[in-house]
């Protein structure tokens, strides 16, 4: 596909494919699965950890970024889902 | 010597004895001939999800410099430990931690209890600081005010610059270190 093509088909997105890769732009080299504000940035509203191609964000951090996501679910930091019973 | 992070949830109804567990674990740890950097008792906190019918739990962080002996024993201890509903060890490179402040967890944890203790509040008040909601994620954006461009230029939602980081920050001298 040429790059004018590539354009075309993603300008209907919802969302605008981000330019930056968040960690880059702001030379984050650790993800800290404690850091929740920074976690909670890059899951979607029901629980899923957002594409790479949504977010921007380049390969070897949304790798880190989702092992960091994943720990912080499993102490139950943050949610696996939106369905689950909150008191 | 390597270094660990260290986190254990304790059940609510053991929360009582959350003190003596973790001398007893650190006794454990320099008994091995490990060094204790760092603990940290974040208290009950509410979980994401009901773990063994309860919905809050005791966290307890700990930062370790040990060999293999130590880590091994305190995972049979936390395997045979009814009181221990969560436990992860986890190896970290020491450029990535710094011991002498806080974990970020308490800077977000002091943040919370401004807002009354309610994540809800919080993540409206976020959200109306920077003018809409949400960014990319759930979330709003968190704060970096070195960052020039927004991200996704052409969605006008998207002016992420919140300073709930800057209010953070203040804080942090009146901070005091449970143990």
């Amino acid at each position: 596909m040429s790059a004018r093509n590539k354009s075309k088909r993603f300008s209907s997105d919802r969302f605008i494919r981000s330019r930056r890769c968040y960690f880059k732009a702001n030379k984050i080299d650790h993800i800290d699965y404690k850091d929740l504000d920074l976690l909670r940035y890059f899951i979607s509203e029901n629980g899923r950890i957002l594409a790479s191609r949504l977010t921007g964000t380049s390969s070897s951090y949304q790798r880190k970024l989702s092992k960091a996501i994943k720990r912080a679910r499993y102490l139950a930091l943050i949610p696996y889902c939106d369905l689950h019973k909150i008191k | 010597m390597r270094h660990y992070e260290i986190m254990f949830l304790v059940h609510l109804e053991q929360s009582d004895q959350t003190q003596g567990m973790i001398s007893r674990y650190c006794d454990l740890i320099k008994s091995k001939s490990g060094i204790i950097k760092r603990v940290e008792d974040w208290g009950r906190l509410q979980l994401a999800y009901p773990i063994e019918n309860s919905y809050k739990a005791h966290y307890v962080l700990l930062n370790v410099e040990s060999g293999k002996e130590a880590i091994d024993e305190l995972q049979k201890v936390f395997r045979y430990n009814d009181a221990i509903i969560r436990h992860l060890i986890v190896r970290v490179d020491e450029k990535h931690v710094d011991y002498n402040s806080p974990s970020i967890m308490r800077y977000y944890l002091e943040d919370l209890a401004s807002y009354g203790g309610s994540m809800e509040k919080r993540a409206k008040a976020m959200d109306a600081k920077e003018g809409s909601k949400g960014g990319i994620g759930f979330g709003p954006a968190p704060v970096d005010l070195k960052a020039k461009s927004s991200f996704g230029k052409a969605q006008e939602s998207q002016g992420a610059q919140g300073e709930v980081k800057d209010s953070d920050e203040q804080q942090v001298e009146t901070k005091e270190e449970d143990e």
